[in-house]
């Protein structure tokens, strides 16, 4: 609670930018370099982008939050820790698509657009280390009682 | 994202929990296809991140964001800017008041965006929907048919199933509480709950014990006897469920007898 009371007090204090400004920047990079079509140039872009939209984040600023009855139905508020869920999620997305470099269901890379079974049939999981950047780790798959094949139509 | 040159004034009900309503003035520039609520997005986001409505689905679906447009009660996501002056509103709605509207409001461009109808305020265009909520609950809309292995499903014609099909659409906005009783009885349940009721009373899956208890519960002094027929509620709804004629339906069907 005190370290929400604290982050909400920073928040109204910050002199950077708009909760707006920073959710636009997030979510042209991710539409121009995370889409579909996923490209090496454009995934290290995103991953260089989102850690400067973090930056920004840190210094975000909304006004009025530090009262209870300021806080009641704020959805201004609301929104903006929306935003830094969706900025985290943002990062991690971008970074493990950049590492995976094969494609493999609905991540697709024209760089790389076979499946590299040899490399990456692991759950890819990012952590963030203690100096606050991003770091893969992995994990076998279960395959069970299926053999992994290409999936062809 | 297209940035047209036109702008677009809007006059906002303000109401701080335990403050006075105010009125605030914002101007905002037009998108195309904007809709009234992506218009108070624009506000949230660049004038006043204390601005309180609610929302969730954006698409006419949720019913979340009901709202007083131009003393017209309607979904803000549905009413787009551009429209909202020139759709014509239904005839004969009540006269609604919140606050006192400052006298330079420009009737003509500026639209007013007002909260819902008789319901205490909580905060702007944030209403208290828990007597809403309650009196639903009261009608208790469900099927309580208990299953098993044999007959586990409950078969229904589509002719039967179409004659109920409208009022299933109801996405309980409480729009529909503008109804002129909703205003000086408090404890009248109001159109969203009897139409609710009687989607399930004609239901033909509905057990019988069940529907005597719906029945039962809507035959109150404050359901539908209370009703006084204005039709409010038809007019208003922004699913075309019609809770008039139900009520009408229940009162000529189930309450004569």
């Amino acid at each position: 609670m005190d370290q929400t009371l604290n982050l909400f007090s920073k928040w109204e204090s910050n002199a950077g930018k708009k909760p707006i400004e920073i959710r636009k920047a997030m979510g042209e990079t991710l539409s121009h370099n995370v889409f579909v079509f996923r490209t090496e140039i454009e995934l290290q872009q995103a991953v260089s982008d989102l850690k400067n939209i973090q930056k920004e984040f840190n210094s975000v600023h909304i006004p009025n939050i530090t009262t209870t009855e300021n806080r009641r139905f704020n959805y201004g508020l609301i929104r903006t820790l929306e935003l830094r869920n969706l900025i985290d999620i943002a990062e991690v997305t971008a970074f493990a698509a950049h590492w995976r470099k094969e494609s493999r269901g609905a991540h697709y890379r024209t760089d790389y657009p076979s499946r590299n079974d040899d490399d990456y049939l692991v759950h890819s999981m990012v952590i963030r280390n203690e100096i606050g950047n991003l770091e893969m780790q992995t994990k076998p798959v279960k395959l069970g009682i299926f053999e992994p094949k290409p999936r062809e139509y | 994202m297209i940035e047209m040159d036109n702008k677009q004034k809007f006059l906002i009900y303000r109401k701080k929990p335990d403050g006075k309503p105010v009125y605030e003035r914002f101007e905002v520039p037009l998108t195309p296809g904007m809709s009234v609520l992506e218009a108070l997005f624009y506000i949230q986001d660049h004038f006043d991140s204390s601005l309180a409505f609610r929302f969730a689905c954006r698409g006419a679906i949720c019913g979340s964001c009901g709202m007083t447009i131009d003393k017209f009660p309607q979904l803000a996501c549905k009413t787009q800017v551009l429209n909202a002056k020139s759709t014509k509103k239904p005839p004969k709605l009540p006269q609604l008041t919140f606050g006192d509207i400052p006298t330079n409001w420009d009737e003509k461009t500026e639209i007013l965006i007002e909260p819902l109808p008789n319901m205490n305020i909580i905060k702007d265009l944030v209403v208290d929907m828990e007597p809403f909520w309650e009196f639903y609950r009261y009608v208790q809309p469900y099927f309580k048919r208990e299953y098993n292995d044999i007959q586990p499903e409950s078969l229904q014609s589509p002719e039967k199933a179409r004659s109920i099909e409208h009022l299933v659409y109801c996405i309980l906005c409480g729009i529909c509480w503008t109804c002129p009783v909703n205003d000086k009885n408090s404890k009248y349940l109001g159109p969203t709950a009897l139409a609710k009721a009687y989607r399930f009373i004609a239901d033909s899956r509905l057990s019988d014990e069940h529907r005597s208890t719906i029945v039962d519960k809507v035959s109150d002094t404050n359901a539908v006897p209370a009703c006084e027929k204005h039709f409010v509620c038809n007019r208003v709804c922004p699913k075309n469920v019609r809770p008039g004629t139900a009520i009408k339906n229940i009162r000529e069907e189930w309450l004569s007898q």
